[in-house]
């Protein structure tokens, strides 16, 4: 509060009586601070009482120009040649007040004075009025503000102090922008929807969305701007309704990220800033600056910085600039100059970027506040016309009083919240019209009845604002028990709580509701307020955001693939049901704890990984049905199917997601067919095989016959042709049977570290007698350099017996000249692979369609003497090994049948 | 009057078991292990009957029969061919011979005296050889 310093000479009742007046802060804009009194006689009534108080006393009034800070002297000895000499010998800054403007200031005060009492007697009558209809206003949840006709705040709620954290006395009777923003001076525009409608007569409700800076943070209010008026009758002034959204808006400020901050920042700064280089060339300037110099941002960024200054401050500017590389920081008070030549008094902050080497300043016009100063010079000045306009002011303050009782009527029927207030008797005393609206009941037919149930119920029952009438919790708790009841954490004593309201509206409606008790002066409970929220929109959109929530997560448990997510680092982040199933981990056990190269092993890792960054499955960033292996948590390497997908973030990688399908099953699966299709395709050579075997039956037969012939003749050598003829038979039979069962049934290979060339040369001294009796040279080609090779052993032998025995009669078929046929056996060992096996002939080859049938089924080319068994059974286990058995033919050259077998590091030995 | 009989079959054990048991009937028996061969042996030998399998390696018993058939001197010696076919194929060697004789040139067709089909039942066999010589 200002206060202006006044010394007094003439020390009689008048000067006592000001003095009085002066220690009861009458005035609201400014103090009277008594400073001196000055009379010839010490002993006049106002010099003992200044002593008294400690203030100056002088005999002579020229004694008085020597106090400090002075700037009033009321002159009140009424002789004109006093007040004359005063007049001219005064200090300039000292201003006279003489002895008849000072008796018409002194009538004005008494004046005031009189009209401070009654206008104290009229208040309190209507207080109590007032007070019970405020209590109501006080119970809204939402703040409220009412502004006159001339924007000024008659009144604000409980809640508005609350939620503002102000004092009532700090915002009545202020402009509507001081009590919201807390700032002198004109609103802004922009700020104030009915300023910026133009429409400051529209009985419209304006909306707009605030903020406000309280304690530091920001906070968000939707504001409903609303023409106050009563039924029927404009009352003048509006009613401001705050819902305070700043949760929401805070959620909606996150997401706008820093570098535009920063941007619109400068540029939108209500400072001017500016950033300019070591030579004081301005290189970027904002909007804010331009105004305040008008100059266009173009002509500012050609200009050097001291250009701007004035005269005085270029060097004291200059001075600055020297020192600002070793204080980093500046502030200093100096003259600017607009483009019009006018100075501009400014506040400058420059900061020294030494990264970039450059300067940014900070420009805050304080033109302002000299202006203030000299207005408040102006204002005592001119005291006299204030007093008599404050006095006027007066005159209207009953009627204002009168209004008020009016206005909080008319905040209750106009509020945009739909609410009611029952009386002590629950009769209805208020039903405002967003309650109608909610309701479809008119305040007509609803105000002086207790039939504020039925909109809500289809039964007869309290609602809570009856049940803050009684104070009954218990029975409060027994039926609002399932509406989330609780105290009210902005009305103390009141309860909100929500429910759904099937009859209420279209398709029903979710309220939330605020009950309070209205208490008299002596807390006694006169009635009580409910207010309503419609929620169902909210509710709705939560409904269905956590129905989808629920759905996706569903989903993604539920899925029978395994699904992981992973983070940046490859931490998991999500690992559903699918994911246990097939690995065996629980997902406690590995989300957030576990990467994902722990669940595979180094193989598979890398495999992913090149699979994710080249396009062999899929594009760039996916995985299509890539067949790799997963460790479960046993540790057993499981074949999956995986797919997948990079998760980007802004172009950045910020994590992956992976479906497995456990391909155990489907192997299972394939392998069970493929057994039913060699069972089904043993089953359609049966009959072939029988010729087969009959044949060899036959053979028995005759070798039987042969020896004994042979004994009865007693002929030995005859004997001797005969056994053997029954035991290549013999050989035959368990030949065939040996292939059956190896063809027909699952089995694993028994690894065991076997020397490649040593088996070849078992194989070609076993198939030497065939050959040499068809007439085939049969020959080994061996590399010595190819090591012992895992695998299995038996199976292997029959592998190259079977290609041998092929080659051989491939050789001996029609149309090879008998002599000519040369069989080899060939070892090596190529990159990569443990050992080449290659068969080669130089027989008959193969055609098209013997090509085709090779590996296709049982397919013999020589008739009854083959079972159509031995390419089968040599692929199989070919396969069983993880090699590959593949041949080259060409008709009448001659066939190579070549068989890889893998390196295996390691040998497991079967059980 | 028992008499020299010819076996050509590609199978050893076959020769063993029929020259066995033709020589314990008292024929002579001579043996040959493919058509080539076994042309060579019936010119040389002059054989009183020929057993001739059907499928052999590098001259099939068919052809092997239609040289015999088509030799002015050989022509004469009966054959009876063995043979696995019928029974493996379903093929009919009756139909086979009819289908390819030429349309009224009968006695023209190269036709086997007799068919036997494996595996050999000796008794047929024998009774078979018994009725053609005599």
């Amino acid at each position: 509060m200002k206060s202006l310093n006044v010394a007094i000479v003439g020390g009689g009742h008048g000067c006592v009586a000001i003095m009085e007046l002066a220690s009861r802060d009458i005035f609201r804009e400014f103090k009277l601070r008594l400073v001196g009194v000055a009379d010839t006689n010490p002993q006049a009534p106002a010099m003992i009482r200044a002593r008294e108080a400690g203030i100056l006393t002088a005999t002579h009034y020229r004694e008085l120009f020597s106090i400090p800070g002075l700037e009033l002297i009321i002159e009140l000895t009424g002789d004109p040649a006093v007040s004359m000499a005063i007049e001219r010998e005064k200090p300039d800054h000292v201003h006279l007040l003489d002895h008849v403007t000072a008796k018409f200031f002194w009538d004005m005060i008494s004046l005031e004075d009189e009209m401070f009492r009654s206008r104290l007697e009229a208040e309190k009558r209507l207080a109590a009025e007032r007070d019970r209809s405020a209590n109501i206003l006080n119970n809204l949840v939402d703040a409220v503000v009412v502004l006159d006709p001339s924007f000024n705040v008659v009144h604000v709620n409980d809640t508005f102090l609350k939620s503002f954290r102000v004092k009532r006395e700090a915002v009545i009777g202020r402009p509507c922008h001081e009590a919201l923003f807390g700032e002198r001076g004109p609103c802004k525009a922009g700020s104030c929807p009915i300023k910026d409608s133009q429409t400051q007569t529209s009985s419209q409700c304006l909306r707009k969305e605030l903020t406000f800076r309280r304690d530091g943070q920001d906070r968000y209010f939707e504001a409903d701007y609303a023409p106050l008026s009563a039924p029927g009758r404009d009352m003048g002034g509006w009613l401001i309704t705050l819902k305070d959204i700043t949760h929401r808006k805070q959620l909606e400020l996150a997401l706008e990220k820093s570098q535009r901050k920063y941007k619109s920042l400068f540029r939108l700064a209500r400072e001017g800033l500016a950033l300019f280089n070591e030579d004081g060339d301005i290189l970027e300037a904002n909007t804010a600056l331009t105004v305040m110099l008008g100059y266009t941002r173009e002509e500012l960024e050609g200009r050097k910085i001291h250009e701007l200054a004035r005269a005085q401050s270029r060097i004291v500017l200059e001075e600055h600039l020297k020192g600002l590389k070793i204080l980093g920081f500046v502030a200093v008070e100096m003259d600017f100059l607009k483009k019009t030549g006018d100075p501009l008094s400014v506040e400058a902050g420059i900061v020294w970027l030494p990264e970039e080497n450059l300067f940014h300043i900070t420009v805050k016009d304080i033109t302002f506040k000299k202006k203030l100063e000299e207005s408040r010079r102006h204002y005592s000045e001119n005291l006299e016309s204030e007093v008599e306009k404050r006095t006027r002011e007066l005159r209207l303050s009953q009627e204002e009083i009168q209004r008020q009782k009016k206005t909080v009527e008319g905040i209750l029927y106009g509020t945009p919240v739909p609410m009611f207030v029952l009386n002590a008797d629950h009769k209805i005393m208020y039903w405002n019209k967003a309650c109608e609206k909610l309701t479809g009941f008119s305040s007509k037919e609803m105000e002086g009845t207790d039939r504020h149930w039925e909109p809500f119920y289809p039964r007869k029952r309290p609602l809570l604002a009856d049940l803050v009438i009684e104070g009954d919790e218990a029975r409060m708790r027994d039926l609002y028990k399932d509406m989330n009841l609780r105290p009210s954490p902005m009305v103390e004593g009141g309860y909100e709580a929500e429910h759904f309201f099937p009859h209420l509206g279209l398709g029903g409606t979710h309220l939330y509701f605020n009950a309070a008790p209205i208490r008299d002066d002596e807390g006694k409970i006169q009635g009580s307020i409910i207010t309503y929220q419609d929620f169902s929109e909210r509710v709705k959109m939560t409904q269905a955001l956590q129905q989808r929530e629920a759905f996706v997560r569903n989903l993604i448990q539920n899925s029978i693939d395994g699904i992981i997510a992973t983070d940046r680092d490859g931490k998991v982040v999500i690992f559903n049901r699918g994911a246990e199933g097939i690995l065996g981990y629980a997902a406690q056990e590995v989300k957030d704890r576990v990467t994902y190269t722990q669940l595979v092993p180094p193989e598979t890792a890398r495999e992913i990984r090149r699979a994710f960054y080249d396009t062999n499955y899929g594009p760039r960033g996916k995985i299509l049905n890539l067949e790799t292996q997963f460790r479960t948590r046993e540790g057993e390497e499981i074949p999956v199917r995986l797919s997948g997908t990079l998760l980007y973030e802004n172009r950045r990688e910020v994590g992956s997601v992976v479906f497995l399908q456990d391909l155990r099953e489907v192997r299972r699966l394939r392998r069970e067919k493929e057994q039913a299709q060699r069972m089904a395709a043993i089953g359609r050579t049966v009959a072939g095989l029988a010729h087969y075997i009959k044949n060899i039956l036959n053979g028995l037969k005759g070798g039987a016959y042969v020896i004994n012939s042979a004994v009865s003749k007693k002929d030995i050598d005859l004997v001797k042709k005969g056994w053997d003829m029954v035991s290549r038979n013999i050989d035959q039979i368990s030949n065939i049977v040996l292939d059956m069962l190896v063809y027909s049934s699952e089995r694993t290979p028994r690894y065991e570290k076997v020397d490649p060339n040593e088996l070849a040369e078992e194989v070609v001294e076993l198939m030497q007698d065939r050959a040499r009796v068809s007439g085939v040279r049969l020959d080994l080609d061996l590399d010595p350099g190819v090591g012992k090779v895992a695998m299995d052993r038996t199976a292997l032998h029959r592998c190259l017996l079977n290609l041998v025995s092929n080659a051989i009669d491939a050789c001996t078929l029609e149309g090879i000249v008998a002599g000519q046929g040369r069989v080899v056996l060939k070892t090596d060992r190529p990159p990569g692979w443990g050992v080449r096996f290659r068969v080669i002939d130089n027989g008959t080859g193969m055609d098209e369609q013997t090509r085709q049938k090779l590996f296709t089924d049982f397919y013999t080319t020589k008739g009854y003497k083959g079972t159509g068994l031995g390419l089968p059974v040599t692929q199989k286990i070919v396969k069983e090994h993880g090699g590959s058995l593949t041949f080259e033919t060409e008709l009448g050259k001659g066939t190579t049948f070549t068989i890889m077998l893998p390196e295996k590091k390691t040998v497991r030995v079967a059980a | 009057m028992p008499g020299k009989i010819l076996i050509i079959d590609d199978d050893p054990d076959v020769i063993l078991f029929l020259s066995t048991l033709l020589q314990d009937q008292g024929y002579e028996p001579v043996d040959a292990q493919n058509g080539v061969e076994g042309l060579e042996k019936a010119k040389a030998d002059r054989p009183d009957l020929i057993l001739l399998d059907l499928m052999m390696p590098e001259k099939s018993g068919i052809a092997l029969l239609q040289d015999l058939k088509k030799d002015e001197e050989l022509k004469h010696i009966p054959i009876i061919m063995v043979t696995g076919v019928s029974g493996e194929t379903g093929i009919d060697l009756e139909t086979f011979f009819e289908r390819n004789r030429p349309h009224g040139s009968e006695g023209d067709a190269p036709r086997p005296e007799a068919y036997l089909e494996k595996p050999v039942d000796p008794d047929r066999l024998l009774a078979l050889i018994r009725d053609i010589l005599e």
